[in-house]
């Protein structure tokens, strides 16, 4: 690999990792700022799998300069988080529901028959 | 000027530990107990990607493996939270 090559990767990987650290932030907020559980359950995958994916994606954007069959493990992890990660979301606030936690007042709910 | 990776990992991990710190707040005077398993969720999941960074800033490639068990952990134990609060049991 040539040397600009390492350079754009590891560019690339700085500007991932710190658009991930965005995410984590915004979802930090929502979780301190919002209402009730069904909110705080939203904000935080809808922050975590993008933020997530991204920090991880640009270390592996670094480190496949460095080594490149050491840093297929990160595609591993990237690949199961993403169906994990909104799974155990999906099962919590599932089961918020079904225990009949209470709504926000600012919550209007429209459910089918 | 080229970016320097290691300092930029070394600084998200500074912001990334502040963040854990505010979403503790929420995993210890949450009103239920829904609200303290999304903390924790949330809590997990950044310090899985800051394993991956500690790995970057000691430059050794074995703590990827440790993130990948952490991640695997904490889909287990999120799920079996959410099977014992569910039916009061875990078989």
């Amino acid at each position: 690999m040539g040397t600009l090559w390492i350079h754009l990767m590891r560019s690339i990987g700085v500007i991932m990792i710190f658009c991930g650290t965005f995410f984590f932030v915004a979802a930090t907020v929502g979780i301190i700022r919002m209402p009730d559980p069904y909110n705080r359950g939203h904000v935080s995958c809808k922050g975590d799998s993008p933020g997530f994916m991204l920090c991880l994606l640009g270390i592996w954007c670094y480190w496949a300069t460095v080594c490149f069959s050491e840093s297929l493990i990160l595609l591993v992890i990237v690949a199961f988080m993403l169906f994990a990660n909104p799974i155990s979301t999906h099962s919590i606030l599932r089961l918020c529901y079904y225990r009949r936690v209470e709504f926000s007042s600012d919550t209007s709910l429209q459910e089918e028959k | 000027m080229l970016p320097d990776f290691i300092f930029a990992a070394k600084i998200v991990m500074v912001i990334l530990s502040l963040t854990i710190f505010f979403c503790l707040y929420r995993a210890i005077f949450g009103p239920t107990v829904y609200d303290r398993i999304i903390a924790i969720n949330v809590v997990s999941t950044k310090v899985v990607v800051m394993l991956a960074l500690l790995a970057v800033i000691f430059n050794e490639a074995f703590f990827f493996t440790l993130s990948l068990v952490y991640a695997l952990l904490l889909y287990l134990t999120t799920l079996a939270f959410v099977k014992f609060l569910g039916t009061g049991r875990l078989d």
